[in-house]
């Protein structure tokens, strides 16, 4: 008799974070149903959601420790693969010292699992390098919106959607990435909501909007200036609202006038309508819902992409009221979440300041010991010490920089100089092939925990099936290692609810909440604490946590307008662009178990405007060769009318064609965020009309 | 319910319940803590008098799994592997659900995988006599009440003290009842019976462009133009697919032997129209590659007069799920209307 039962749970892949129930028959994920009465999903799911019970089966999973034997890998158990981990980190500690050892954490695993990552590296390794994706996602958010509101999360909630009488997509394409939230958008726009889309590409919603502002790829910081200066010019700009809540105004006055129209107009090759019509239609909405995402960040230019993006939202005091606010779309499951756990090199478990005295005695009184007093690496800064020698012993907790971090000829290069690369996963991606040691990783249908979705909704996570194989989760792994590494260490929790408990004690915006609270309604969003004991939906109602007290004024902070990194030349005459597609998820270590997924990817994934087909005299599937300064690949090319003449784009998620191999490492000097979104690549056809390579038959031919 | 079949009356439920419950795991639809209601062999169900949800699934997933596993290569033969299925029984089936059944019946009429788990399975039908919020039955000719397509079926009469009416439809219905010693109704049960189906289906809200809108892909009347504006709301979720009771297209896979699996083996899974790589050919050439080809095929496979014909109905029983998961807003209602209105 096959028994079958339903277990409430939360999606993996996005930040909507949508409700999502799994069908369980002995022991398998057999269904999966979306969750009718779910505060954000409300009853639906993306392809991406309604294929997880593929992404979860038994395929390809890593069910041993491994530990590698020359060019492959042999099973091990636990207790030799810690043990081995450990004699490994300790020497490269005794012989480099304890800054050439880190850990990268996973925005998809649990606060939980995040929490227990980077108390190992604080507490047992003694250092501050642990990091995560969010370094080339929204880095700049955090770091922007910090300045100038004090907060950096998303100030609104996804059901403010519903609330506004403006939405405004900037950079970024929700009915692709945030499938469940753009369906949303959708929804109130046919209900009568104007929509106005921002992005060189002509999306899903660009189609739909009442407003596209199709604009030079990276001019973002010249159209919003330019749109602050006509509003003050034509005393658009909500000056009560700026005057109660609001400092610096003159300064930002004063930058704005240096973007005068038809200057704006140039850089963006945009017409001066357009932008009277984005201002007006933008200060006379009552209550206008702002998002943004990659288009926004992935520049070296991102945080005061993000700054800029604040001034203007400011300026008409969108903020702290239902159907408003400025909306980092933060893109994965619990990418929020590991921010908010400290995943980060500067900041403890709610943002606590790593170098501070005070926030270090604070956490010594709690996990013992003494607590690093140094800087730390961000992900990128932990590439470029491999480079140069000093960094040697990395732990990767699912993630696979390999095919995601931007040139990643350069991120192989890098792993290769580590004298110890262990990598915690559940499938074998690239990054893991490179690994030393290997050890399996439970999928979030095997563990218990919490996750934080972009409205800061924190919601428990149920397990469904027994663990696969030997798998554990994070936070088991971290406490594990801690062990081998350091008896006296404080990571030997009885229960994954004393893990989140003791991250609570210690973290103001989760103090207000456990367990039992969680378990009782969809979750509770953050600050959830004494002063707001049911949580927070809108943030910033009353002040900005700018400064101490109820008086904390928002900031606006003048930024100017900074070309991209590598434009266009006669040797690389095409930009080339970033994005994802929501059939696939990341490097599709998951969405790629799926055969319905699978089928769904063009046989070619270089888009191109047709006029420059014509020019370089490429026809529809053509194979083509791409090739930046960084490397090269092979693809077949798909002519659009979706994009602007002169930029290409490729989604990131294809390993055999990885766009990696081609972006940019050019930094965001605040956060260090790679221009993943902007570099110079030519495109040639392939001689014979031959089948493109995949990048492993390439990279052997080219020593890449 | 025909006149000369017998009619039943039950004060309670339960003693027919654990009859079936010796023979069949008993099936019930269940609320969870997020007030979902699936099917659930491990609940106390709902009372049917005041349900005016449907589960959230039909019991599809029970007939036409998700996953089946159809053959195994062990390196010498192919072995054809049928389901291991028990019995089970399916306590509270609305009439949309049945009138699916009943069409996937022909559907996989010669699929023994399908027949396995069908042959062991036994429907008890309930009448809605408060029909639920987004359903269409009326229009769709697949209820409120129950025409068959079951073995029993129970109409719930109003007032809560009133005894429930049953009659059987099959004869493994009718050993269930003859074992239980039930009293037969009194005479004069028709009049009430055919009033509560006139109160429901007058109560079953269906709006003149939801109508007209049927009516337009009937006659195939909506232009290319504007199924592709419709059209570009599509994501291809697949949620439709997955949740309408009628859908039944799959895709099979075949996995190599394995380090696990010393047997190569073919599987079939799901499928779903929508997606764009659903009619992609080996070449490259997609018959469909417009997103308002597909959702325009899908609307004309539920209403077009090629497969009404076939099967007996159309192909939409006017359950209205697909309204409940359609992430851009065009499950039925929403498509008929913007149909009607464009």
């Amino acid at each position: 008799m096959m028994s079958s039962r339903v277990v409430n749970t939360v999606c993996p892949y996005c930040g909507v974070g949508c409700g999502m129930a799994l069908r369980v028959c002995d022991d398998h994920v057999v269904g999966v149903e979306p969750v009718p009465s779910h505060p954000a999903s409300k009853g639906k799911l993306c392809i991406k959601g309604w294929n997880t019970p593929f992404a979860l089966s038994d395929k390809d999973r890593i069910k041993t420790p491994l530990i590698r034997e020359g060019k492959s890998f042999r099973k091990a158990s636990w207790n030799e693969a810690i043990s081995a981990l450990a004699s490994k980190f300790k020497n490269i500690i005794e012989r480099n010292g304890s800054e050439s050892v880190g850990a990268i954490s996973c925005a998809r695993a649990t606060n939980e699992d995040n929490y227990a990552v980077q108390k190992l590296v604080r507490s047992v390794f003694k250092n501050n390098n642990i990091d995560h994706c969010a370094r080339i996602c929204h880095s700049p958010s955090v770091a922007g919106l910090k300045q100038t509101l004090g907060s950096g999360a998303m100030t609104n909630s996804i059901a403010d959607i519903g609330e506004s009488d403006l939405i405004v997509i900037f950079g970024c394409d929700p009915t692709e990435n945030h499938t469940v939230l753009g369906g949303q958008i959708i929804e109130a726009h046919l209900k009568g909501t104007p929509l106005i889309v921002v992005d060189p590409r002509k999306t899903r919603l660009a189609h739909l909007a009442d407003l596209h502002l199709q604009l030079n790829l990276g001019s973002n910081i010249s159209l919003i200036n330019g749109v602050l200066n006509i509003l003050f010019d034509k005393d658009w700009a909500d000056q009560s609202f700026i005057g109660e809540r609001c400092e610096n105004v003159v300064e930002l006055q004063e930058k704005v006038k240096e973007y005068p129209i038809d200057r704006v107009c140039r850089d963006t090759g945009l017409v001066e309508q357009q932008l009277i019509d984005f201002a007006r239609r933008y200060s006379h909405a009552k209550k206008a819902f702002l998002a943004y995402g990659m288009g926004i960040t992935q520049f070296v230019s991102g945080t005061n992409n993000v700054i800029a993006l604040s001034n203007l939202v400011l300026s008409c005091g969108h903020i702290g009221k239902p159907g408003a606010g400025i909306n980092p779309l933060r893109g994965q499951n619990n990418v929020q979440g590991a921010c908010d756990m400290g995943a980060l090199p500067n900041v403890y478990p709610g943002y606590q300041d790593a170098l501070s005295s005070e926030v270090i005695s604070k956490f010594e009184k709690v996990w013992g010991g003494d607590l690093p007093v140094t800087k730390g690496l961000t992900s990128i800064g932990m590439t470029e010490s491999m480079l140069l020698g000093g960094f040697k012993g990395l732990i990767i907790f699912g993630e696979d920089p390999v095919v995601t971090d931007p040139d990643q000829n350069r991120v192989a290069r890098a792993f290769n100089q580590l004298d110890c690369l262990v990598v915690v996963e559940m499938q074998m991606t690239e990054t893991a092939k490179m690994a030393d040691i290997i050890l399996p990783a439970c999928s979030f249908a095997e563990k218990d925990g919490t996750f934080t979705n972009c409205e800061r909704r924190v919601q428990k996570i149920n397990k469904a099936i027994e663990p696969v194989g030997e798998s554990k989760p994070d936070w088991q792994i971290a406490g594990l290692i801690a062990s081998a590494l350091d008896l006296d260490n404080s990571m030997r929790w009885l229960s994954v609810e004393a893990v989140f408990d003791e991250m609570a004690s210690l973290n103001s915006l989760y103090s207000g909440m456990n367990y039992h609270k969680l378990e009782h309604q969809f979750g509770l969003q953050w600050p959830c604490n004494e002063e707001h004991p049911e949580g927070t939906t809108i943030l910033h109602q009353e002040s900005f946590p700018t400064g101490k007290g109820k008086e904390g004024k928002a900031r606006f902070v003048p930024v100017s307008f900074t070309e991209i990194d590598e434009p266009a030349d006669e040797q690389y005459p095409l930009l080339l662009t970033t994005h994802r597609v929501h059939f696939q998820y990341g490097c599709g270590s998951m969405t790629r178990k799926s055969p319905l997924l699978e089928r769904e990817i063009p046989d070619g994934i270089l888009f191109m405007n047709k006029q420059d087909a014509k020019h370089y005299s490429l026809n529809d599937h053509d194979s083509v060769g791409v090739r930046s300064r960084r490397g090269y690949l092979e693809t077949r090319v798909i002519l659009t009318d979706d994009l602007p003449v002169g930029l290409v784009s490729m989604p990131y998620h294809f390993k055999e064609a990885p766009s990696n191999q081609l972006t940019s490492t050019a930094q965001d000097p605040v956060t260090k965020m790679p221009e993943l979104k902007a570099c110079a690549v030519s495109v040639e056809v392939l001689p014979g009309g031959r089948a493109p390579k995949p990048i492993q038959q390439l990279r052997e031919s080219l020593n890449l | 319910m025909k006149a000369n079949e017998e009619v039943y009356q039950l004060s309670s439920l339960d003693g027919l319940k654990r009859a079936i419950a010796q023979q069949y795991t008993v099936y019930e639809v269940t609320e969870d803590s997020s007030e979902t209601l699936h099917w659930s062999d491990d609940g106390d169900g709902q009372s049917f008098r005041e349900q005016t949800k449907l589960p959230l699934t039909s019991p599809k997933a029970w007939l036409f799994a998700e996953k089946e596993l159809l053959y195994i290569f062990d390196g010498q033969r192919f072995v054809e592997t049928l389901p291991e299925a028990s019995p089970q029984a399916f306590w509270g089936v609305r009439a949309c659900d049945l009138a699916a059944i009943a069409y996937t019946d022909q559907f996989f009429a010669d699929d023994p995988y399908y027949k396995q788990r069908r042959e062991k399975t036994f429907l008890v039908g309930v009448d809605c006599i408060i029909p639920c919020k987004n359903g269409f039955c009326s229009l769709t000719q697949s209820g409120p009440f129950v025409d068959g397509y079951c073995d029993l079926v129970i109409h719930p009469v109003e007032n809560g003290n009133k005894p429930w009416l049953l009659r059987a439809v099959t004869e493994k219905g009718q050993e269930i009842l003859n074992s239980l010693g039930l009293d037969k109704v009194p005479s004069g049960w028709q009049d009430n019976y055919l009033q509560a189906k006139e109160k429901a289906t007058q109560a079953m809200l269906i709006e003149d462009n939801v109508r007209a809108g049927v009516e337009l892909i009937v006659h195939d009347s909506v232009s290319d133009q504007t199924w592709e504006k419709i059209a570009v709301q599509c994501t291809a979720c697949t949620g439709c697919t997955s949740v309408c009771p009628t859908c039944s297209c799959y895709v099979t896979e075949s996995q190599p032997a394995s380090e696990e699996n010393a047997s190569a083996t073919h599987v079939r899974y799901w499928d779903s129209c929508l997606l764009e790589g659903f009619q992609k050919e080996a070449s490259g050439h997609n018959p469909t590659a417009e997103a308002g080809q597909r959702v325009k095929r899908f609307w004309r496979h539920k209403f077009g007069e090629r497969y009404k014909s076939e099967m007996g109905r159309w192909g939409c029983v006017g359950c209205g799920r697909c309204d409940d998961v359609c992430v851009g807003v065009i499950g039925a209602r929403s498509l008929f209307k913007r149909v009607s209105d464009s």
